[in-house]
């Protein structure tokens, strides 16, 4: 899967880098230096700033709130056989859109404004899961947790796949050897092994 | 100025700036010919003579002929108050001459000469910068168009209640097609259930309706005035709204309507179908002395006026009732119908029903056979209701003797906060018939009775015929499980005595809450809700009938507990409003409204949250039913632009009208450029409340620093950290923000606070005294608080060292 970190200049937060500038500009001339932790609340809920909660236990890591994150604020990083899903308190404007995507309601949004990271866009590691791998090629699938939910839910509709323990591009082969065997032996035949 | 110059660079002055020394009153403070000299050193403006009285002719023919002669594009008029003389101007000449937004009136009057007549030198150099600020303005403004729409002249009203009934009629009456939408099979609400209502003491259909054809004779209940046989009216019972969209002037409501199986037209109320009908006993409740068919006719006075059939109690293959009906009125295949209706206003009056009291379980509503609340009490004493009008205790069906009502269950309370209005009146209303018809006990448990006003007289009347009053809520209701008699226990707060009262019927006077179809209708149409779930109205004080969603209003206890007469009287405000809007046929609207930048647009759907009129529409597909794909729309029919939306956009894609961020920036730099006063206070004013308190405060000559420097912005809640910040890297001072008691546009006083407050901190953090920010909300008639504030920080920032 790809990894969907953006960077900051190529979103068009314009409000936002200006804002950026400015404070960048009065703290370097204020002389004050700003630590860890200056967190700021405003007084009621508003659409400004915030900082991901990931309920551990909860997410399956399947990656929906960062699909629908407007900003990029929300990004997932898939190494070896983890995957890492980080928060980016510069780019998060607290729309709260992946509150509304996670089916778990594992992700929630403290609307807040920590002046560090906002100027600096430190990104801050929320959740890493495992990755199941590919049977046949080792590549990774999807996160355990996610795979696991999507079998379960087939089961209640009666269905079981075998499909689920291989990676896209095996799955296709793996359906075309299937269902016209003596396609698959032709195909095999033009693309020995490697292309797989 | 001479003429010869103005001749040759007549082009590249387009923008006139007229200056009006108010008969002296203005001159006297300020120094005109400096002011002149300044002004004309601007590249592309001209400036005028100096004219006396500008608002008065000769000066106003003199204006327009100028600004004919030179082709001015742009006009500023530096003069009063704007809340005195646009209108003048715009009778005048401003329509024919001059586009709208091209056209600025500084008020140097009331904002500068008379404020600072001490100071006069700060009050030219606050004149050059509040003449600049508007040169800045009209450079950027855009021209706002205008559409015609047409408005679609029919009405629906939702919900047959006393309110819809009354609202309905009201609309008919005028001449204009009215449908009105019930879910039951027939009119009247909760009031129709009832034998007998205050003030009148009479029947409840009885709601005053004069009709119009017959103007010798006042008719006055809806059952002889047969307001179905109105030709502008279409009543359509058992409809359940589906659907609600649609801008102002062009709804559409889509609703199903249940079929009745009986055609009205032809039903001749004969009853020979209810004779032949075989399912029997059907009763309102297990202790009804009488009983229904299937087929039946559902109230005696029911309008519209015709059987009805409950099919799912029919037996199957059963024909009896059709095949005896001598008019072939009844139909049993009858089907189903889906049907949607354009129209020009919608009025909700969907009403309220009585709390199910049975989370309150000291009561044992719903255990006890014998707890009753007050609308099964009235149906009790309606002479047509299920017990022929006889007072009894259920469980038994014998007369009751002994009868305890309770006041303020569920209202007043952890359930509902608010008093529900009505239930004391209801409860002496009842206590009197029941003691005028029997000899029975009725003792009334209260925490306060409330009849307001003129409904005193129902206590008094009470108190004669000898009603107990105990002050006290009861804590516990217990019953013998063999006899069934009740005991309630309370305790006596007056005499501050516990007592044991045996009762064989008690009464809950539970509280009023909204019906089912207010919250139905509010899911339906997006209508906004207030704190206790009743639909939310415009504006308490004097726009009670109109909702939150312009061209749909409020009747009756959709919006609140209301008896009777007040119902009527809020009925009749809607159908007026309603009328207003669709006797005008045509609307002309000016579309100063925001607007968005798809190409910037990242479709986090903050605009569509903020938005307090949800103007800003988006379009989901079915595929993506919550999450928005493409960029939303702002409809530009409903839109204030106030310019919330553009506050918390991140991106900058929304914008409002001619307040964009370019156009507030450069305000704010226009403002503070070659700006001599020290300190420079940049001051963010709402255009409605705060901005007209100063004006107040400047037309009573109330001094203030002249540091305050006003830019009006059309709500305070556009007001964001980025343009405070801007202003103090633009060289200000200080920065305060001006806000509205009640805001116009209903959260921008709460974003404005939360804005400062986050801004405040943020300073904090990066090194800026935060003394230098404040803000103040204010009615327009407390002028007070903006003069405390605007002296406050001008001392609290004099005293600090320079930024």
């Amino acid at each position: 899967m790809d990894t969907l970190v953006k960077k900051f200049d190529e979103i068009n937060l314009e409000n936002r880098k200006l804002l950026i500038e400015l404070i960048k500009k009065f703290s370097s001339s204020g002389g004050k230096e700003l630590k860890e932790g200056n967190a700021v609340k405003p007084l009621h809920e508003i659409f400004f700033a915030g900082r991901a909660i990931i309920d551990d236990e909860k997410c399956i890591a399947c990656g929906a709130c960062a699909e629908t994150c407007p900003t990029g604020a929300l990004s997932i990083r898939d190494d070896e056989n983890i995957r890492t899903i980080s928060h980016t308190h510069q780019l998060c404007i607290a729309c709260k859109r992946c509150e509304t995507s996670c089916e778990d309601k594992a992700i929630k949004i403290e609307v807040e404004l920590n002046l560090k990271d906002f100027i600096e866009g430190n990104l801050r590691k929320k959740k890493s899961a495992e990755l199941k791998l590919c049977k046949e090629c080792k590549k990774p699938v999807g996160p355990v947790a996610s795979i696991a939910r999507i079998a379960e839910k087939l089961k209640e509709e009666g269905i079981e796949l075998s499909e689920l323990d291989y990676c896209q591009k095996c799955r296709k082969w793996r359906t075309a050897y299937e269902s016209v065997p003596k396609l698959s032996i032709y195909l095999q035949r033009s693309y020995p092994d490697g292309e797989k | 100025m001479k003429k010869s110059e103005g001749t040759k660079k007549s082009l590249d002055k387009s923008t006139g700036i007229f200056l009006c020394s108010c008969s002296e009153e203005i001159s006297k403070t300020i120094n005109f010919d400096n002011l002149a000299e300044f002004l004309g050193s601007i590249p592309d403006v001209k400036v005028e003579l100096v004219r006396h009285l500008l608002c008065q002719e000769p000066d106003l023919t003199f204006l327009a002929e100028e600004i004919e002669k030179n082709k001015y594009q742009k006009v500023i008029i530096a003069a009063c108050s704007p809340q005195y003389i646009t209108k003048i101007f715009e009778k005048s000449f401003l329509e024919k001459l001059v586009t709208l937004e091209y056209f600025e009136i500084v008020n140097i009057r009331e904002g500068c000469a008379w404020v600072h007549i001490d100071n006069p030198s700060d009050a030219l150099n606050k004149t050059k910068a509040l003449i600049q600020v508007s040169l800045e303005r009209a450079r950027r403004n855009e021209k706002v168009l205008s559409r015609k729409i047409g408005i679609e002249t029919k009405a629906v009203v939702i919900g047959g209640g006393t309110a819809g009934v009354a609202a309905a009629f009201e609309l008919a009456e005028a001449g204009v097609k009215t449908y009105l939408l019930e879910k039951k099979p027939y009119l009247g609400g909760i009031a129709a259930k009832i034998g007998k209502v205050v003030p009148t003491d009479d029947c409840a259909m009885c709601t005053a309706f004069m009709d119009s054809n017959n103007l010798e004779i006042c008719r006055k209940c809806i059952y002889r005035s047969r307001i179905d046989a109105n030709d502008n009216l279409e009543i359509i019972t058992q409809a359940d709204v589906k659907k609600l969209k649609g801008s102002p002037g062009d709804f559409s409501v889509t609703f199903e309507a249940s079929p009745r199986f009986v055609d009205i037209k032809k039903c001749i109320l004969c009853k020979k179908c209810e004779e032949v009908c075989p399912v029997d006993g059907i009763k309102e409740f297990p202790y009804a002395t009488n009983s229904r068919k299937a087929i039946y006719l559902p109230i005696p006075q029911a309008i519209p006026r015709g059987y009805m059939v409950e099919r799912s109690l029919c037996p199957p293959e059963c024909r009896r009732c059709e095949d005896i009906c001598p008019t072939r009125a009844i139909d049993l295949n009858q089907k189903e119908e889906k049907r949607e209706i354009r129209c020009g206003s919608v009025i909700v009056a969907t009403g309220i029903e009585m709390f199910n009291p049975s989370p309150l379980k000291e009561y044992g509503y719903g255990r006890f056979p014998n707890v009753i609340n007050q609308v099964e009490l009235a149906r009790m004493l309606d002479p047509d209701g299920p017990t022929r009008g006889s007072v009894v205790a259920p469980s038994t069906g014998k007369p009751a003797k002994k009868i305890v009502m309770v006041q303020c269950v569920g209202s007043r309370d952890k359930y509902h906060e608010y008093c529900s209005e009505l239930c004391c009146i209801f409860a002496l209303k009842h206590a009197n018939v029941i003691k005028e018809r029997t000899d029975a006990e009725v003792t009334v448990c209260y925490i306060d009775i409330r009849s307001h006003g003129f409904y005193e007289r129902y206590y008094l009347e009470a108190r004669d015929k000898w009603v107990n009053f105990i002050k006290g809520r009861p804590s516990e209701i217990t019953e013998n499980p063999q006899t069934r008699e009740l005991c309630v226990q309370v305790e006596d707060a007056l005499l501050n005595q516990d007592l044991r009262l045996s009762a064989d019927l008690v009464v809950l006077s539970a509280a009023l809450i909204p019906s089912e179809g207010t919250q139905e209708i509010s899911k339906t149409s997006n209508l906004n809700l207030n704190n206790y779930g009743f639909i939310k109205e415009y504006y308490g004080k004097n726009r009670s009938s109109e909702t939150e969603s312009i061209g749909i209003y409020v009747a009756g206890g959709a919006s609140g507990p209301k008896n009777i007469p007040s119902s009527v009287a809020h009925a009749g405000a809607a159908a007026t409003k309603a009328l207003i809007e669709i006797k005008r046929q045509q609307a002309h609207r000016r579309l100063k409204v925001a607007s968005v930048n798809d190409d910037l647009c990242i479709k986090c759907e903050i605009c569509m949250k903020i938005c307090p009129f949800h103007a800003v529409e988006g379009i989901f597909s079915d595929e993506s039913p919550v999450l928005l794909t493409k960029p939303p729309k702002v409809n530009e029919l409903v839109c204030v632009n106030c310019g919330q939306c553009s506050a918390y956009c991140p991106t900058g894609a929304i914008q409002a009208k001619n307040y964009n961020r370019e156009s507030v920036f450069a305000q704010i730099e226009g403002i503070l450029k070659n700006n001599f006063i020290t300190p420079k206070i940049v001051t963010f004013l709402c255009l409605e409340c705060a901005y007209a308190a100063m004006d107040i405060a400047g037309l009573q000559k109330l001094q203030y620093p002249a540091s305050i420097l006003p830019i009006g912005l059309p709500c305070a809640g556009k007001t964001t950290m980025l343009d405070i910040l801007k202003s103090f890297e633009l060289g200000a001072d200080g920065v305060l923000v001006g806000g509205c008691q009640t805001c116009h546009f209903k959260n921008g006083k709460e974003l404005m606070i939360t804005q400062v407050e986050l801004t405040k901190s943020v300073m904090d953090l990066v090194g800026i005294d935060k003394g230098r920010l404040d803000f103040f909300v204010t009615a327009i008639a407390d002028s007070r608080k903006f003069l405390d504030k605007a002296r406050n920080i001008t001392e609290k920032i004099k005293k600090m060292a320079n930024f």
